[in-house]
C-alpha cells in the first residue's frame, strides 16, 4: 500500500480526476489532498467524491484572528480531514502558525509545511518568499510543540542534508520525500540519520520523481513499507482509524 | 540496447556521491539494465584546468570503455581548449563534448564558443549544453552562477548557437521544460538538436512531457538520460516505462539508445 502524503488539488476538477487516476494506474493507493489556501471546498468534494482514496487537508492562510484555527476546526471537526498543509504566508516560528500547532495537537492530526533548506544562498529567492520556512524553522515548532506531528515538506529539495541534519533531533518531525529533488542517495541519509518511521512518501503532484525514489532507494523492505503508508497511516490514525 | 546519454564518474565537490567510481557505475547501471553510458567527469566541472578532468576519466575507464564511452568537458574561454578538445577526439577516443556554461562561466555567445563548436562540428562529434549540474536551488554558497547565468538569457543564447552552428548537433541536457520550450520556439526549422529526459524539471506522470516532446520535435530526437550517478536512474527510466499509451516499439527503441548510438558511432 502507497500513501501520498502530499498531493496537491486544484481548482480544476478535471486536473485533480486526472491525477487520482494516474496516481491508482501506478500504485499509489491513497493520497493526503488539499486546495489552495482557504479553498477548502474542493478538498471537501473531492473527499465526498473518493471517500476510499481521498484523505483530506485543511489548507489555511494563518492570520493573528483566529479564523484560520476556526477554519482548521472546522475542517477536521465537521468535514472529516485529517491534517492542516501550511504554505509560506507565515514562518513556521510565527505566533499564527503556533497557534495552529497548539490546535493541531488537540485535533490529533499532524501538520504537513511548506520547506525549503534556504540557507541564505538564494536572495532573489528570500525575496520573494520572506516567510518561506526553512528547516531551522520547523525545528523551532517541533522544539515548541514536542506533540504536534510536524511534516517537513519535500526534505530533498535543496540542500537535503542540511534540512535532514537540522531536523534530526526532533522525533516529531517526519520528512517527506516529495518533490523535484532526485538525488542519489537522499532517502538512504534520512533514514540512516532520522530512522525509518520518520520519513513518509510524497509526491508534490510529481508522482513519478517519488516512486522512483522510494524503488530505487537502497533501504531494507521493512523501512521501504514504513515509509510507503505505515509512517502515515500512524500519523493520521491519532484521531481514530481512517 | 538501453544507452544512457548522462552519466558521470569522478568527485564531486560539493557532496559524497555513491558509485562514481567506474565499478559502482557498472552495478547501478545492471541495477536497472543500462547497457552503456555516455560518461563526463565531475571533476572537470569545478577543476579550473578542466582537461585534468578528461584525463582523469580516461585513465579511469581503462577496461571499462565498452560500456562507458567518455565525453569531453570542454571550456571554451579557457587557454588551449581546442588543443584539447582535438586531444580528447583524437588521443583519448572521446566520443562528445560537453559545455558547462553556467559553471565555467561564459556566454555560448562568445567568440571562443565558436571556435569550439565549429571544431566539434569538424571533428564529428556532438556537443551536449548542460544548462546545470545540481539544481540551483542547492548549490554551494561558495558557487556564484555567474553573468552567464539567466534562464531566458541563457535559453535565448542555446537557440542562437544551434541557429548560427547548422553543422553541429547539439544534446540539449538537463534543460526543464520551460527551458526546452524556449529554445524550441525559438529554433523553429531547425533539426540539428536532441533533448534528453533527466532533466528533474522535465516530468513524467501525470505532466506527460516526454510524450510532448516526441509530439514537438520527434522520437529520433529524444535521448534516454538519467543523470548517474548524481541521480537515482529511476525516476527517469519511469518517465518511459510508465507512458500510457506505451511508446510504439520504434520510438521506444530510438529514444532508449538508437539514437545514442548513431549519435556516438557506438557499435550495436
Amino acid at each position: 500500500m502507497i500513501i501520498d502524503a502530499h498531493a496537491h488539488l486544484m481548482e480544476d476538477t478535471n486536473t485533480n480526476e486526472h491525477f487520482l487516476r494516474e496516481c491508482k494506474r501506478l500504485g499509489i493507493d491513497m493520497i493526503c489532498g488539499f486546495g489552495p489556501p482557504d479553498s477548502n471546498e474542493v478538498t471537501r468534494a473531492f473527499m465526498e467524491k473518493h471517500p476510499k482514496s481521498v484523505i483530506g487537508f485543511c489548507s489555511v492562510i494563518p492570520d493573528d484572528e483566529g479564523r484560520a484555527v476556526d477554519e482548521f476546526a472546522s475542517c477536521v471537526q465537521d468535514h472529516g480531514m485529517r491534517g492542516l498543509k501550511l504554505l509560506l504566508h507565515r514562518k513556521a516560528t510565527d505566533p499564527a502558525v503556533f497557534r495552529l500547532a497548539e490546535k493541531s495537537v488537540q485535533l490529533g492530526v499532524p501538520i504537513l509545511i511548506h520547506t525549503f533548506m534556504r540557507r541564505g544562498i538564494m536572495p532573489e529567492r528570500d525575496a520573494r518568499f520572506p516567510n518561506e520556512s526553512d528547516a531551522t524553522d520547523i525545528a523551532e515548532l517541533a522544539r515548541n510543540y514536542p506533540d504536534a506531528m510536524i511534516i517537513m515538506a519535500h526534505f530533498s529539495v535543496g540542500d537535503w542534508e542540511y534540512g535532514i541534519k537540522a531536523v534530526k533531533g526532533f522525533d516529531n518531525v517526519y520528512l517527506d520525500m516529495s518533490g523535484t529533488g532526485v538525488d542519489l542517495g537522499s532517502v538512504e541519509m534520512a533514514v540512516k540519520q532520522v530512522g525509518g518511521r520518520r520519513v513518509v512518501f510524497g509526491t508534490d503532484n510529481l508522482i513519478l520523481a517519488a516512486l522512483g525514489k522510494l524503488s530505487g532507494a537502497m533501504i531494507d523492505e521493512e523501512t521501504r513499507e514504513l515509509i510507503s503508508s505505515a509512517n502515515m497511516l500512524r500519523l493520521l490514525s491519532r484521531r481514530g482509524r481512517l | 540496447m538501453i544507452v544512457d546519454y548522462v552519466a558521470s564518474l569522478g568527485h564531486f565537490a560539493f557532496r559524497r556521491v555513491p558509485f562514481s567510481d567506474p565499478s559502482g557505475l557498472l552495478r547501478l547501471m545492471d541495477r536497472v539494465g543500462i547497457d552503456k553510458a555516455l560518461v563526463s567527469s565531475l571533476e572537470a566541472v569545478m577543476f579550473r584546468n578542466v582537461q585534468s578532468g578528461n584525463e582523469i576519466l580516461s585513465e579511469n575507464l581503462k577496461g571499462y570503455r565498452q560500456r562507458l564511452i567518455p565525453a569531453a568537458v570542454v571550456n571554451p574561454v579557457y587557454p588551449g581548449s581546442l588543443e584539447d578538445l582535438e586531444y580528447c577526439v583524437s588521443s583519448l577516443d572521446m566520443k562528445a563534448v560537453k559545455l558547462y556554461p553556467t559553471h565555467h562561466d561564459y556566454s555560448l555567445a562568445d567568440k571562443d564558443v565558436h571556435r569550439i563548436l565549429e571544431g566539434a562540428s569538424e571533428r564529428g562529434v556532438p556537443v551536449s549544453i548542460a544548462l546545470r549540474v545540481e539544481d540551483e536551488r542547492q548549490r554551494h554558497p561558495l558557487t556564484k552562477l555567474g553573468e552567464a547565468w539567466s534562464g531566458v538569457l541563457l535559453t535565448d543564447h542555446v537557440a542562437e548557437a544551434i541557429k548560427n552552428h547548422p553543422n553541429t548537433t547539439f544534446a540539449l541536457e538537463r534543460f526543464s521544460w520551460a527551458e526546452f520550450n524556449r529554445v524550441f520556439d525559438a529554433t523553429q526549422g531547425c533539426d540539428n538538436y536532441l533533448v534528453e529526459i533527466s532533466g528533474r524539471f522535465m516530468h513524467g506522470s501525470p505532466h506527460d512531457h516526454v510524450r510532448q516532446l516526441i509530439e514537438k520535435i520527434g522520437a529520433t530526437r529524444v535521448l534516454f538520460g538519467t543523470d548517474i550517478p548524481l541521480q537515482y536512474p529511476e525516476p527517469a527510466l519511469l518517465k518511459i516505462e510508465t507512458m500510457e499509451p506505451p511508446l510504439a516499439r520504434e520510438e521506444r527503441a530510438l529514444i532508449m539508445g538508437g539514437n545514442a548510438v548513431s549519435l556516438l558511432h557506438l557499435s550495436k
